[in-house]
């Protein structure tokens, strides 16, 4: 058996398929994006105004957070005495450096899979 | 109509659609306006019920809005829709938990020809057809999707999809007797 269509079926289908009139259908898929947008952006506003208010109230945290994983990302791995080259290494002498290189990687990988 | 909306309408697709993946929602207005009726048909022959097909139509667009940005040619953007299409439908089949049954309910198909002399129209005879058989049919003839095709994207076997789309075929011919000789 094969993919072979009757033809007469085939016809049938063609001529079956009628234009639909779009009597607001459009219309009501553009106001639907509308309120999934509108929905969005207030949903992004709550969340923004929560964790500015959390930071008021909580002494921070997210900010002492942020600075705690900004330490941990540009902790060296080895240590450099001269001080231009700990420079000029930090790029790839660091957590940050090797987490970059993995993503890069695992990117790559994920490219030449797909 | 103000101006621009007029030179969306007069636009190629391809160039509409580049719009559309730039956010600008009055060149995906003009996407929907020109391929609603062909999802909706789609949607139609799927379904039973003509609001569940336009529920599910208004789905496939509300989606196609979320993923317009990844597609690589917009040039292909009906094929692109097809398949997203397609895909919703079958989507709500696995949320609805919808089990097809493996083989052909023989007894099923015919219990829906009692009145087969009476013309009916396309859509109203794919209706008669248990769920899994037209889906295989309509997936087949009116998107015109391989058995292969078929069978990866509903899950059936490929004997299933094969023998579904063609008993559903020859149970539609027999439904749609004299429909062709009165056109």
């Amino acid at each position: 058996m094969t993919d072979e269509r009757d033809q007469q079926l085939l016809a049938l289908f063609a001529a079956a398929d009628r234009s639909i009139a779009d009597n607001g259908f459009s219309q009501r898929v553009v106001q639907a994006i509308r309120r999934r947008s509108d929905r969005a952006i207030a949903i992004r506003v709550a969340v923004a105004v929560a964790v500015v208010v959390l930071e008021l109230m909580l002494e921070s945290p997210l900010q002492t957070s942020l600075g705690w994983v900004t330490d941990v990302l540009s902790m060296p791995l080895l240590s450099v005495q001269s001080e231009w080259m700990a420079y000029l290494s930090a790029p790839i002498n660091s957590v940050a450096g090797v987490l970059g290189i993995l993503l890069l990687g695992l990117g790559l990988i994920y490219r030449r899979i797909h | 109509m103000n101006e621009h909306l007029q030179h969306y309408r007069q636009g190629p697709e391809g160039l509409v659609v580049r719009l559309a993946m730039r956010g600008d929602r009055d060149a995906f207005a003009e996407l929907v306006r020109r391929r609603q009726s062909w999802v909706r048909n789609l949607m139609r022959r799927l379904c039973r019920h003509e609001a569940d097909a336009d529920d599910l139509s208004q789905r496939v667009f509300l989606k196609a809005w979320r993923n317009i940005k990844s597609i690589q040619q917009p040039e292909k953007f009906q094929g692109w829709l097809k398949r997203l299409a397609v895909n919703t439908w079958i989507d709500e089949q696995r949320k609805q938990q919808r089990r097809w049954s493996e083989t052909l309910d023989e007894a099923s198909v015919a219990a829906a020809t009692s009145d087969a002399s009476v013309q009916m129209d396309l859509d109203k005879a794919l209706a008669e057809l248990p769920p899994a058989v037209r889906a295989c049919v309509v997936l087949s003839y009116h998107v015109r999707l391989s058995h292969r095709d078929i069978a990866e994207a509903t899950g059936l076997p490929l004997g299933t999809v094969k023998s579904h789309t063609q008993r559903g075929a020859a149970r539609l011919r027999e439904l749609m007797i004299g429909y062709g000789e009165d056109q």
